[in-house]
């Protein structure tokens, strides 16, 4: 009996190693910025310092990547306790100045979680903060797309009102308490995968 | 195990959840640490000992004036407690007038158990075991300029590692185009002070995607590329990781490979490639 629980003991602990392990910093990437934000007010990610932030690139005209991201960000902070919530800050980085603005970000992501924060700004800031997180973006021409979603919006309608789309980097990035790039979440990462490593980095 | 536990059982209950306890947590203390240090481990090469040996195979390749002799080598081992490295390799000696005619020439395979110092910066002898004649021809293959960049490459790698400034000084051709990935590091005497300023517990480079190009048919002078992928451990306990990409301009000189130019940028980090563009 002494012995199967040692061994169970033994066992335990040899498969809890993986996932004791926190996310490694990642150099050459990130660092501080400030935006107008969704606050009505210029933000800065070092306003987070303490907190853990996750941070999305992404525009509110997007159809697919961006509210399934942030939908499940939404469920994610569901799952995490008051305390613990009020030490995650979600932001969204709007790749799209010349549409969305502060307070059309505001309305959009209150519809997932009235916490999260919108960024945007004038074009070559926006571009300086996607060049030093490595995200990427490019407005797509017209001719180059072909989802049913663009098919159904063009239809019938002058090219000047045509509907848009971008391509993006659709990674979460995940900044520890430090304000230093952990590693990156994705749509598809499980909620459980997601709040364990939330924990271990609250804990640092 | 019946008799280990044996002491166990003529102890309380109490005691013995204790002392389970205790193990338990012995072991993962050591879990944790055998965790950190495998990911830190990466490839086991010792740059050092790498450099003095394909130094030394490159001054080899060099020294013979008569001929050109070449020596490729395809693996070196672990040194033992005497210092004794096995090296296997591949030669090749063009003298004149053999196999010139079809331009091949026969190669040789080698097995040499290699003397170095106990700080591995220098052959003390080379002792042959294995000489046998490949059961080929083919076109000579010079080594010379490989062997002495591969010394450097790994030199100027090791020299990082353990935070040695003069080591990489000794690589550098004077007004060398110094660029680090570091914006803080502003020339190479910047970089050591910079790397023990973070006060990392440990610190290693891997060394992957080596490539060397001669930049002019007839000149000493190449490029070379190659990217580390760097770890680190900091004081919190915290792993640290950046993939960088180096790009060097080297030139040959007195049977030494040195640096002209060094260009050394901070690469994305790799992740999901499904994941980094969506529409």
């Amino acid at each position: 009996m002494l012995f199967r629980t040692a061994l169970g003991l033994v066992v335990g602990l040899l498969l809890s190693v993986n996932l004791m392990a926190s996310m490694p910093i990642l150099k050459g990437i990130g660092g501080d910025f400030s935006l107008q934000s969704s606050l009505g007010k210029q933000v800065s990610l070092s306003d987070y310092r303490g907190q853990v932030v996750l941070m999305f690139f992404g525009y509110t005209n997007c159809a697919d990547i961006c509210p399934t991201t942030m939908a499940h960000m939404s469920q994610l902070m569901d799952r995490l306790t008051p305390e613990q919530a009020q030490q995650v800050q979600v932001l969204f980085v709007s790749i799209d100045g010349d549409n969305d603005t502060p307070g059309h970000l505001n309305n959009y992501l209150a519809y997932f979680n009235p916490t999260f924060v919108g960024l945007v700004d004038e074009r070559h800031k926006i571009d300086a903060v996607a060049a030093q997180y490595h995200a990427q973006y490019e407005k797509l021409a017209e001719g180059l797309v072909t989802t049913v979603y663009k098919k159904l919006t063009l239809t019938g309608e002058p090219t000047e009102q045509r509907g848009y789309l971008y391509s993006h980097t659709a990674k979460i990035y995940v900044m520890g308490t430090q304000g230093r790039v952990r590693g990156y979440f994705y749509m598809g990462t499980p909620h459980d995968e997601m709040h364990t490593q939330i924990k271990l980095l609250l804990q640092e | 195990m019946e008799v280990l536990m044996q002491p166990l059982v003529r102890l309380s209950r109490k005691a013995q959840t204790i002392i389970i306890k205790l193990v338990a947590l012995v072991l993962m203390v050591g879990l944790s640490a055998a965790a950190v240090a495998a990911d830190l481990s990466g490839s086991n090469l010792n740059y050092g000992l790498h450099s003095t040996i394909y130094q030394w195979f490159g001054q080899l390749d060099t020294a013979n004036h008569t001929h050109e002799s070449s020596h490729h080598i395809l693996n070196i081992g672990q040194p033992n407690p005497e210092g004794v490295v096995e090296v296997k390799l591949e030669s090749q000696v063009a003298r004149p007038g053999q196999g010139a005619e079809q331009g091949r020439y026969p190669g040789r395979y080698e097995e040499r158990l290699l003397r170095v110092s106990k700080t591995f910066d220098k052959v003390l002898s080379s002792q042959s075991v294995v000489d046998t004649e490949d059961d080929f021809d083919s076109k000579y293959r010079p080594s010379r300029a490989i062997n002495l960049i591969k010394s450097l490459v790994y030199g100027w790698t090791h020299s990082l590692d353990v935070y040695d400034s003069s080591g990489l000084q000794s690589y550098l051709l004077a007004n060398v185009e110094f660029v680090a990935a570091e914006a803080q590091v502003k020339q190479v005497d910047d970089y050591v002070p910079y790397l023990l300023a973070q006060n990392y517990l440990k610190n290693h480079r891997d060394l992957s995607k080596l490539a060397i190009q001669p930049i002019e048919a007839g000149q000493d002078h190449y490029l070379v590329t190659f990217e580390y992928q760097w770890w680190a451990v900091s004081q919190q306990g915290n792993t640290e990781v950046a993939q960088m990409a180096v790009e060097m301009q080297v030139h040959i000189i007195s049977g030494r490979a040195m640096i002209k130019t060094y260009q050394e940028v901070y690469l994305a980090p790799i992740t999901d490639k499904g994941a980094e563009v969506r529409c």
